[in-house]
């Protein structure tokens, strides 16, 4: 009997919190749905677009010709898609009759604002039109001079290479071969590995040692995954896969190691080790609160406000996320700004109030705004709820 | 009437500057992704 109130007590927010675990399940479900039932883009506007004469087209296995207004062919078009920063990209090439590229256009793409402009596709693109179409230099570095957004520019190149290999064979007869891409594993991916085993050994090491095996743990982070890379999981990158667009695995590897070690120390450990000892910007708020001191403790009912805020935000930017099917405008971290240097004037913004912030308040972004905040709760309920189960079973 | 009610402090004047300030501008980093999208 002693247990009654308790077990009532504990049901009952059982109950509201599976209601508002349904209302968000459903709220997100619908905007996916509708997010997906969007019909598939006409590519013959692309490519009406590509050969501006053109009165009409004819499609065989995915090629389509363009005919002028007397019925003379103009070229050839295809698609190619490849997934880039925030899901697929889908691109359209168009093949003249000298077999010169007559332009490509970007149908589809799914980066982040930042990232979109950094890999300054408009311009690859118009560097290469009146290029025979097996002299194309898949080169951004050696065509226009990019080296970042590494990922949004390779899925720009591998889209063309596709499409055009496709109009090569089918109107040219000739086998264009694709480059196989191999499995990137590297510094990057070397260093998540070992920072999550430090992260994990360092739970079992107390006092001093733990501390600095963590501060070794996140300059490490702040230098290869942030300055070098700038690779940190940002809510686009989850927002994606829950959209079900999955980056290839041989090129963002260090995407799935980064995320299997957030959810795995989460629910398996309980600590979660990627914000503790990898996470770049965790680590430069800490940096800069070496300086300042970090002494002020800001007044309960304003964390929990912003607890409540954080939520919410994340739930309207996935919720966009799913609407609109672009994942990667559900990115609002200031990270860019500071490991790339490129944000907008707002995310430039949020990055200098967050820095200035940690000088007097303990890794402000981290406690207060971070979506990974709110992933990471719903991780621990999701632990907490593995756990309770077997043991309220036996006052059932 | 006695006074139960706490004040409102500098500090929590201070914190909330702080929590309209952040979330006002990720809320326009948000509104300028999906209406401008960089595009």
């Amino acid at each position: 009997m002693g247990h009654r109130p308790k077990l009532r007590r504990r049901l009952r927010i059982r109950r509201r919190t599976l209601l508002r675990i349904l209302v968000v399940v459903a709220a997100l479900a619908l905007a996916l749905a509708f997010g997906r039932t969007r019909a598939a883009p006409d590519l013959t506007v692309p490519i009406g677009e590509i050969f501006s004469e053109a009165a009409s087209f004819a499609e065989e296995r995915g090629v389509f010709r363009a005919y002028d207004g007397e019925g003379r062919l103009l070229g050839w078009a295809a698609s190619g898609s490849e997934s880039g920063y925030g899901g697929p990209m889908l691109l359209v090439a168009g093949i003249d009759t000298l077999g010169r590229i007559a332009g490509v256009k970007v149908v589809e793409q799914r980066e982040t604002p930042i990232f979109w402009r950094m890999a300054r596709a408009p311009e690859y693109l118009k560097a290469v039109v009146g290029v025979p179409y097996d002299e194309i230099e898949y080169d951004y570095v050696e065509v226009i001079g990019v080296t970042g957004a590494t990922i949004s520019t390779g899925a720009v190149i591998a889209s063309i290479r596709e499409s055009v290999a496709e109009v090569a064979g089918a109107a040219f007869d000739v086998s264009l071969p694709l480059p196989t891409r191999p499995f990137e594993f590297g510094l990057l991916e070397i260093t998540i590995l070992v920072l999550f085993f430090a992260g994990i050994a360092a739970q079992r090491v107390s006092g001093p040692l733990r501390g600095r095996i963590r501060w070794v743990c996140q300059i490490a982070g702040l230098l290869i995954i942030g300055f070098w890379k700038d690779s940190p999981i940002t809510l686009a990158k989850i927002a994606a896969m829950l959209s079900g667009f999955f980056p290839d695995p041989r090129t963002s590897l260090a995407l799935y190691l980064l995320i299997a070690g957030f959810v795995v120390t989460s629910v398996v450990w309980g600590r979660n080790v990627y914000c503790l000892y990898a996470c770049p910007f965790g680590a430069a708020q800490r940096c800069v609160g070496l300086i300042g001191g970090k002494s002020l403790k800001l007044p309960a009912w304003s964390v929990r406000l912003m607890g409540h805020l954080r939520n919410l935000i994340v739930f309207a930017a996935i919720f966009m996320a799913f609407l609109t099917l672009q994942p990667a405008l559900s990115s609002y971290e200031p990270f860019a700004a500071l490991f790339s240097l490129h944000g907008s004037t707002l995310q430039w913004l949020l990055l200098f109030i967050v820095l200035v912030v940690s000088l007097v308040i303990s890794e402000p972004w981290c406690n207060f705004f971070c979506p990974m905040r709110s992933v990471e709760i719903v991780l621990q309920d999701i632990r907490r709820a593995a756990r309770r189960t077997p043991r309220a079973r036996p006052h059932d | 009437m006695t006074e139960t009610k706490r004040r409102f402090t500098l500090p929590d004047v201070a914190a909330l500057v702080f929590v309209i300030l952040v979330d006002a501008v990720i809320l326009g980093v948000l509104l300028q992704n999906f209406f401008v999208g960089g595009r």
